[in-house]
């Protein structure tokens, strides 16, 4: 069911043939048959195409915010350091870093992102933040259930804001062979789920604005978007337009999930949202604008 | 009438007996799955 749930837009794809069909071989009862698949559709993802509303008006200051997952084998650095000054966001959290990578990819950057801290997991997994403001008590979270994550505060035209760069656990079915998959599918979904469930007692506990950058590794359609949104807002679904798909399928290039996200507290608002062009990743980059209400 | 005229709308019958298969269980999977999830309140949507 969890699986189900996390694909579920690909269970209307067939709509696509059959309602082409069915108007064609003029069967007007399996017509209203399928209306029961596109009035669910409608319910699950209509407001993704209808665009966001008129934000409300808001006299604080800004700021910009990128989560970009660079893909560990994704040896195009110079390519990932133009993304992210075109860009041209305040913060930026990076996922999937390689350690060997990092110096030349810190001296690129240097001149738009003077301050930047970096989590080394493993070869393959180093998470990083890269900010145009002084980043203090960088703390990395690493104690279970958090794996990958790091915890910063910036000063944004005088206001305190906590921002947190986050990867977390990817379901990966197959790491410990067929035999184990549905134990491995479990046993990450269970995770993922804890790992929200503290990324919400996290924002709960802030007394600052918070904002979570962070590969997911969960569609919106997933239990553990749920147990997100008891605590935080999801910037795209705010402010953004369309299905905001991030995660392109290998080979096609063609964006079919949405795993990456920028969250926010309330005490912040989203007013743009946009997912950002391709740069040798699997993911795509999200970019977001928020403001002090 | 050839053997050929008489395949046409037994090929045509069969074509639609599929596409109303085909139709149906796909209507019978989304309904048992909005189902589940309304049972289940797992809140998902």
């Amino acid at each position: 069911m969890a699986l189900l749930n996390t694909d579920a837009l690909l269970l209307f794809v067939p709509l696509v043939v059959l309602l082409p069909l069915a108007w064609w071989r003029r069967r007007a009862l399996l017509l209203q048959l399928l209306l029961l698949p596109v009035f669910d559709f409608g319910w699950l993802f209509g407001d993704h195409l209808l665009p966001p509303p008129r934000p409300l008006a808001f006299t604080g200051p800004t700021v910009t915010a990128m989560t970009f997952n660079v893909l560990w084998s994704n040896q195009d650095y110079e390519g990932i350091a133009a993304a992210i000054r075109a860009a041209d966001t305040d913060v930026v959290a990076l996922q999937e870093l390689r350690p060997e990578h990092l110096p030349a990819l810190s001296a690129a950057l240097a001149p738009d992102y003077p301050y930047s801290s970096t989590l080394e997991i493993d070869l393959y997994h180093t998470i990083g933040l890269l900010s145009r403001f002084p980043l203090d008590a960088v703390t990395p979270l690493t104690d279970p259930p958090f794996e990958r994550a790091m915890l910063a505060r910036v000063r944004v035209a005088g206001r305190p804001l906590a921002v947190v760069a986050a990867h977390l656990t990817p379901t990966n079915a197959l790491d410990r062979g067929p035999a184990q998959a549905p134990q491995t599918i479990a046993e990450r979904y269970a995770r993922r789920h804890q790992q929200a469930e503290a990324l919400v007692a996290l924002a709960q506990r802030a007394a600052d604005p918070l904002v979570v950058l962070c590969d997911c590794n969960l569609t919106p359609t997933s239990a553990a978007y749920v147990t997100l949104q008891a605590g935080l807002t999801d910037s795209f679904a705010e402010a953004g337009w369309g299905f905001g798909h991030t995660m392109l399928v290998p080979g096609l290039d063609l964006p079919a999930q949405r795993l990456d996200y920028i969250w926010h507290t309330p005490g912040l608002v989203a007013f743009e949202a946009r997912v950002g062009s391709d740069s040798g990743s699997d993911h795509l980059p999200v970019v977001v604008t928020l403001a002090w209400p | 009438m050839n053997s050929y005229e008489a395949r046409i709308p037994r090929r045509a019958h069969t074509e639609s007996r599929w596409l109303s298969f085909v139709t149906i269980s796909y209507v019978a999977v989304i309904g048992v799955w909005l189902l589940l999830r309304l049972v289940s309140g797992d809140r998902l949507w």
